[in-house]
């Protein structure tokens, strides 16, 4: 990549609450959630399912507004969609514009913010080759495997140059194997570029297998039950990574919070 | 090259059989109001190979063209807007379910009262009838778009306008080109009936006009010409519509 190496944004919590209000009950569905993503750092969410990871998500991309507390990146206030993130979401089919080729589905946020069209193609064609979808540029979404379509959707991530990611459950709908490719892409990414990556998952295994940290949320309303630094160091691997003794103890950590906090 | 013709002879060959039939049984038929076939094709050549094309259909397909391509894209803007709004479409929805219960061909002595008899309140009436389907499907299809989409559309801060024109009018086309099929068949429809009312040319004012003095056999290649049109019509629609969806049957499986 001749990309220049970018820094990753700092991501902080205070205090963030979020209740759901309207139709009948109020739902409260995070309550004082605090936390701190460093520059860079790579961050795993997980929760039993129905937890609120995926409010939690929302909120701190700035899709839904807190109810009380701040999202605060690289120091402002997240009112609204930030510029420097970037977000990836499990339903590929659905994220994904059908009516557009790999290409423009790529080009279209740098087209809609003006950006030259040489330096358009250029941030395309590195962002494709990035994700290994070389000569698949033509093709429309619907013309790919789940895994690939998941790959556009983290090129077109990756080309408008965000410095966090934020991703939602991105390999839930894709098979075992094509996961672990998905995973180790991932990771390459954040490598690369340095970004501060969260992913959100309801897979233990992967929350750890991927992550600097994993912050386990538990609860009604969900609160932090633990932040667990992953001290396995990179890179990582599919087989020894796994197989270490340490993987599996802090699997099982995990594991016991979300079983016995219930 | 075999397979065209394949579907061509699929498609087609209920036609023939069907044509050859009318011709048949109507070979010998002394019957005023259905002439033989035969003496309808030989009229037809006579009035419309290509003698009064300039006269009678340019003008028609003219008028068609201006009420469609004004009333149709209109339809298109102000769907899209009202898509957008609920209060907006809560305002309006009493009004337009009230205009599109309404026929278009019902409006059209209005507008000859308003534009007087010429091709102008003719493009009026097409105007107006072929704004309400294309109107209803560009709100429903715009109002009904996918929400991770938008979601996507957000957290790449897509204004509401490139969000409106680059992801809901896109996403939501196979419904607004319903729309868009309905009204051309609404505009043709009001197109011959406009000139049925009053006008002194045109294809509707020409086969009413032969009815009026039992001219039956001209009446007769009126029908068929209109019939012909309207096929025409259908069938290079759906060709740009093919095209211009293709994302949208290969998305759906469909292989034709």
């Amino acid at each position: 990549m001749t990309q220049p190496m970018r820094t990753g944004a700092r991501l902080e919590l205070k205090d963030v609450t979020k209740t759901y209000t309207g139709h009948g009950e109020d739902k409260h569905v995070l309550d004082h959630i605090n936390c701190i993503v460093e520059p860079g750092e790579f961050l795993s969410i997980v929760g039993p399912s129905g937890v609120g990871k995926t409010t939690l998500l929302r909120l701190l991309t700035g899709l839904t507004p807190v109810t009380s507390g701040e999202i605060l990146l690289d120091g402002k206030k997240v009112t609204s969609p930030p510029e420097d993130l970037a977000i990836v979401l499990q339903e590929y089919t659905r994220s994904l514009m059908p009516w557009l080729t790999v290409e423009k589905n790529i080009e279209l946020p740098l087209k809609l913010k003006k950006i030259a069209k040489d330096e358009r193609r250029e941030r395309v064609q590195s962002a494709i080759i990035e994700v290994g979808l070389e000569g698949n540029g033509s093709r429309y979404p619907w013309q790919l495997s789940g895994g690939m379509q998941q790959r556009v959707a983290i090129a077109r991530a990756l080309a408008s140059r965000p410095r966090i990611l934020v991703m939602d459950e991105p390999f839930a709908s894709v098979d075992a194997q094509t996961r672990l490719d998905l995973e180790d892409l991932v990771l390459k990414v954040r490598d690369d570029f340095g970004i501060t990556t969260l992913l959100v998952t309801h897979d233990m295994d992967e929350a750890v297998y991927l992550a600097d940290r994993v912050l386990v949320l538990t609860g009604k309303p969900a609160h932090v039950a633990a932040e667990i630094a992953v001290p396995l160091g990179y890179p990582r691997d599919q087989v020894e990574t796994r197989a270490h003794p340490d993987f599996g103890h802090l699997r099982g950590e995990i594991y016991q919070l979300i079983r016995g906090k219930r | 090259m075999l397979a065209l013709l394949r579907r061509f002879l699929i498609s087609s060959w209920l036609v023939v059989v069907l044509l050859l039939f009318w011709w048949k049984v109507s070979s010998n038929s002394e019957s005023y109001f259905w002439p033989p076939l035969s003496q309808i094709a030989s009229q037809f050549k006579t009035n419309w190979l290509f003698a009064n094309v300039l006269e009678d259909v340019v003008p028609s397909l003219k008028n068609l063209a201006v009420g469609y391509f004004v009333g149709a894209p209109l339809a298109l803007i102000v769907g899209a807007h009202l898509g957008l709004s609920e209060i907006a479409q809560k305002i309006f929805s009493p009004l337009v379910n009230f205009f599109r219960s309404i026929p278009g061909v019902a409006l059209v002595p209005i507008f000859i009262m308003l534009f007087g008899i010429g091709d102008q309140s003719r493009r009026v009436s097409i105007a107006v009838a072929v704004f309400f389907p294309t109107l209803i499907a560009t709100i429903e299809a715009v109002r009904t778009s996918d929400a991770v989409l938008l979601d996507v559309s957000r957290s790449f801060r897509f204004s509401s306008f490139q969000s409106l024109w680059r992801v809901r009018v896109p996403s939501g086309a196979p419904m607004i080109s319903s729309g868009l099929q309905v009204s051309l068949q609404v505009g043709f429809i009001v197109m011959i009936v406009s000139e049925m009312l009053g006008a002194f040319r045109g294809l509707g004012a020409f086969t009413v006009e032969a009815q009026q003095s039992f001219m039956i056999i001209d009446m007769w290649t009126g029908i068929i010409m209109l019939g012909i049109l309207g096929y025409i019509f259908n069938v290079i629609f759906e060709l740009i519509e093919k095209r211009a969806l293709r994302w949208y049957r290969g998305q759906k499986g469909l292989t034709s």
